[in-house]
C-alpha cells in the first residue's frame, strides 16, 4: 500500500513554503524509510506492514493527516494499492481518500482527466530541498524532478487529442475500446490508459534512508593515555572502513566524541585534503590530533562518525612529476604540526597590501603538474638579494649624523658596527586609516655595516625608535 | 646530485639565502614539491616570490624565534627534516640554519647527520643545509658538497648618488669543496634585478630622521 500526500498551495513566503516541503519529507521519512519525493508538493511513501502499527488504510491516512495538522501543513492524503492511483486520488479529492484494493479504476473513474496534466505539473515543479532534506531523502533519483512514476510528456501531449473526442474524465477513457485506442494513438494511448486506470508503469524506486557511517564503543573501564586508545580506535575504524567500502564512499571528514569519566565530551573534528578510507591511516591522524589536544580525563566511551564522500579515482601519469600522495601530506602535515605547532606549516600566500612582509599560511595541497619545458626559470640562474626578516622587528639603537646613520647596534643579536654604505631613507606608510596596530609609517634604510653585512633597518615615525627589518642575504 | 645532503655556509650578507631561494625556484619551476625547514621563522614570501618560488608547491616549515630555546628549535628543525625525509617524493628539502649559533650546531651529535643522509640516500630529494661559515664539514654526507661563499672579497654594490642611491646586489667569491674532487673557486653576481624599478616607486623622505 502506498499513501501520497499532497501539500495544499499556499500563499506564504517562498522561505516558508521550503520549510513546509522539508517538514513534508521529514514527517514520510518518520513513517516510513521507503520515501520517494515527486515534487515541491508530492510525497509518496511506501506504508505496507503500517497496519499493525496503526490498524487498517483508514487509520494510517487518519493518523498522516493529523500529525501533518499538528504540525501546520494543510495536505491531501490518498492510500492506494498502487502509487498512481494514490497521486491522482490527491489532485482530484479533498482530504482523506481510501482506495480498496483492485477499485482503483473505478474509485478514480470519476476525476476529470485535467488531473493529469495537474499532476504533471506539480510533478514537473521539481523538488528544491535543503541539505537536510535531502540527506533525509537520500536518494537522487527520488528528488530527481523526472521522477520514476512522473506522467511523461508524451503522453501529455495526446490529451487535448482526447479531449476533442468528447472524453472529459478518467473513466470515460478507461471505457475506450484499448484496439482501438491502440489503432489510432499508438503506445502513448495505451500509456495514458493505464495511468487512468491507476496502474504503475514503473515500481517503486525509493532507497533507504539516510546511513549513518558511525561506531561507538562502550568501555568496561575507562583509558587514559594514547596507547591503549590505539587499540581502540582500530576496532572502531576497521569496521567503518570495510562499511564506507561497500558503499564505494571514503571519509572525507572524521568526528571523534571522547566521552570522558567526568562526563563531559571531548570532541574533535579532523578535517582531510582528500578522501581517505584507510583505518591505519586513520588511527594516526586521529591520535596525532590527540596527542595535541589531550582529553582532560579519562575515556569511558568512543564515537567516530564519518562524513562520507565520493572515493577518489587516480589516473596517474608518466609525463607528471610525482608529488606526494594525499594520504602521505595528511599524515606528514599532522606530524609536523603536533612538532611545530598550529599554523606553522603550509603553503605561504601572497597578501595584496604594500605591508612590508605580509602573508597568510595556506594549506599545503600541490597538485601534480607536467614538467615545463621553459629554458629559463625565474630564479635559476639570476640570484637576487633575499631578505632574511625578523619577524618581529629587532630594536636597534642607531647614531646619525648629517641624516643618516653612521653607527647601527643590534643589542638583542649582539652584532652591529659602523655603518660604511647606506642608501635612503625610503618613506613608507599604510592603514592610516585603520587601528594604530595594523597601521604603519617609517623610513626604511639599507645599510652596509663594516663587517660586510646588510640590513634593512627603519625609523618609526610614531614611537621615533629604530628597528632592524631584516638582513639581506 | 640527487639522495645526497650538500650545506651552503657563508658569513652574513654572502648571499646564503639567495642562493637557497635560487634552489628553490628552480626546483618548483620543474614542477617539484619542495620543504624549507626555516628553523627561526626567517623566510620572507615575497622576496621567495621574486626570486621565482612557486609558494605554493614549497611547504614552509616554520620554527619560532626564541633566544633562550635555540636549542630546542634547532631540534625540532632536525625531526621536521626527518619527517620530511622520510614522506619522500619532495624534489629539494633546505634546513635553515642561519640565524642558530655554529655553537649549538657543532653539539649535535654526527649521528644526527649520518641519520639524515641515511634517510634521504636512494631517494629523489636533494637535502641542503643553509648555515654560517664553521658549522662544520660533517653535515654533507659522502656524495654531497659543500658551497662556501663570501670570502672577505665580497663586494656590497650599490648604484646611484646621494638620496637616489640603491642597493644594487652582491658580488662574492666562492668555491665548491667535496671529498673526491678538488675545489673550485667561482664568483657568484647577486644582481637585485627589479631594484631599479622599485626603488623608483618609494618615495624619498624629506624629513629623513
Amino acid at each position: 500500500m502506498f499513501a501520497c500526500l499532497h501539500r495544499l498551495p499556499s500563499t506564504t513566503s517562498s522561505f516558508e513554503n521550503q520549510e513546509s516541503i522539508n517538514a513534508l519529507v521529514h514527517l514520510a521519512r518518520e513513517h516510513s524509510p521507503k520515501v520517494e519525493v515527486h515534487g515541491q508538493a508530492l510525497v509518496v511513501l511506501d506504508v505496507s506492514g503500517l497496519g499493525q502499527l496503526w490498524g487498517n488504510p483508514r487509520e494510517v491516512g487518519q493518523r498522516l493527516r493529523g500529525v501533518a495538522a499538528e504540525r501546520n501543513l494543510g495536505v491531501r492524503v490518498a492510500v492506494a494499492k498502487t502509487k498512481m492511483a494514490a497521486l491522482l486520488a490527491t489532485q482530484g479529492r479533498c482530504g482523506l481518500t481510501v482506495i480498496p484494493p483492485g477499485e482503483e479504476a473505478e474509485a478514480l473513474s470519476s476525476l476529470p482527466l485535467t488531473v493529469l496534466k495537474q499532476l504533471s505539473q506539480a510533478q514537473a515543479s521539481g523538488p528544491n530541498l535543503t541539505a537536510s532534506a535531502r540527506r533525509a531523502s537520500h536518494t537522487a533519483q527520488a528528488v530527481s524532478p523526472a521522477a520514476p512514476s512522473s506522467v511523461a510528456v508524451s503522453v501529455l501531449m495526446l490529451l487535448p487529442v482526447v479531449q476533442r473526442w468528447g472524453i472529459k474524465t478518467l473513466g470515460e477513457l478507461v471505457a475506450l475500446p484499448t484496439a482501438e485506442l491502440f489503432s489510432r494513438l499508438g503506445h502513448g494511448g495505451l500509456e495514458l490508459q493505464r495511468i487512468a486506470r491507476g496502474e504503475d508503469s514503473r515500481p517503486f524506486t525509493a532507497e533507504s534512508g539516510e546511513e549513518r557511517f558511525e561506531q561507538t564503543m562502550t568501555l568496561e573501564w575507562p583509558v587514559e593515555g594514547l596507547e591503549p586508545l590505539s587499540f581502540v580506535l582500530a576496532r572502531i575504524l576497521e569496521p567503518l572502513c570495510v562499511h564506507l567500502e561497500r558503499r564505494g564512499v571514503a571519509v572525507g571528514r572524521l568526528r571523534v566524541q571522547l566521552t570522558l569519566v567526568t562526563r563531559e565530551t571531548h570532541e574533535r573534528t579532523l578535517e582531510f585534503p582528500a578522501s581517505v578510507n584507510d583505518p591505519k591511516l586513520l588511527r594516526t591522524l586521529i591520535l596525532l590530533d590527540l596527542e595535541s589536544h589531550p582529553p582532560s580525563a579519562g575515556i569511558d566511551q568512543v564515537t567516530v562518525m564519518a562524513d562520507p564522500v565520493p572515493s577518489r579515482t587516480l589516473q596517474f601519469s608518466l609525463l607528471e612529476r610525482a608529488v606526494p600522495s594525499a594520504e602521505c601530506l595528511s599524515t606528514l602535515l599532522a606530524r609536523l604540526t603536533v612538532l611545530m605547532g598550529d599554523q606553522r606549516c603550509g603553503a605561504a600566500a601572497l597578501v595584496d597590501t604594500h605591508h612590508p612582509g605580509a602573508f597568510e599560511m595556506s594549506p599545503f595541497a600541490p597538485k601534480a603538474q607536467r614538467p615545463t619545458h621553459r629554458t629559463h626559470v625565474p630564479g635559476a640562474t639570476d640570484l637576487r638579494p633575499i631578505l632574511r626578516r625578523f619577524r618581529n622587528p629587532t630594536p636597534a639603537r642607531v647614531s646619525v649624523e648629517h641624516g643618516h646613520p653612521v653607527q647601527v647596534l643590534i643589542p638583542q643579536r649582539r652584532s652591529g658596527g659602523q655603518v660604511v654604505s647606506w642608501a635612503g631613507p625610503w618613506r613608507s606608510s599604510g592603514q592610516w586609516w585603520m587601528s594604530p596596530r595594523t597601521s604603519w609609517d617609517r623610513n626604511e634604510w639599507d645599510v652596509e655595516l663594516r663587517d660586510g653585512s646588510v640590513y634593512r633597518i627603519f625609523r618609526d615615525r610614531v614611537s621615533k625608535r629604530w628597528f632592524v627589518e631584516g638582513m639581506v642575504d | 646530485m640527487r639522495g645526497q645532503l650538500y650545506e651552503i655556509v657563508g658569513p652574513c650578507s654572502s648571499g646564503r639565502t639567495s642562493v637557497m631561494s635560487a634552489l628553490l625556484a628552480a626546483a618548483t619551476g620543474r614542477g617539484e614539491v619542495v620543504a624549507l625547514i626555516d628553523t627561526f621563522d626567517s623566510f620572507d614570501p615575497p622576496s621567495g616570490y621574486e626570486a621565482g618560488i612557486d609558494l605554493s608547491r614549497l611547504l614552509w616549515i616554520r620554527g619560532w624565534h626564541n633566544v633562550r630555546m635555540t636549542a630546542q628549535c634547532i631540534e625540532r628543525a632536525i625531526k621536521a627534516a626527518g619527517l620530511v625525509f622520510q614522506a619522500g617524493r619532495f624534489g629539494a628539502v633546505v634546513i635553515d640554519f642561519v640565524d642558530a649559533p655554529v655553537a649549538a650546531i657543532r653539539r649535535l651529535p654526527f649521528t644526527t647527520w649520518r641519520r639524515l643522509a641515511r634517510a634521504i640516500e636512494a631517494s629523489d630529494t636533494v637535502g641542503v643545509v643553509v648555515g654560517s661559515t664553521g658549522i662544520g664539514r660533517s653535515i654533507r654526507s659522502a656524495g654531497g658538497r659543500s658551497i662556501v661563499l663570501g670570502s672577505p672579497q665580497r663586494s656590497i654594490r650599490w648604484s646611484g648618488h646621494s638620496r637616489s642611491r640603491v642597493l644594487q646586489g652582491i658580488d662574492i667569491d666562492a668555491h665548491v669543496e667535496s671529498t673526491r674532487y678538488p675545489s673550485r673557486p667561482f664568483r657568484i653576481r647577486v644582481t637585485d634585478r627589479w631594484s631599479h624599478s622599485l626603488d623608483d616607486l618609494r618615495s624619498p623622505a624629506h624629513d629623513p630622521v
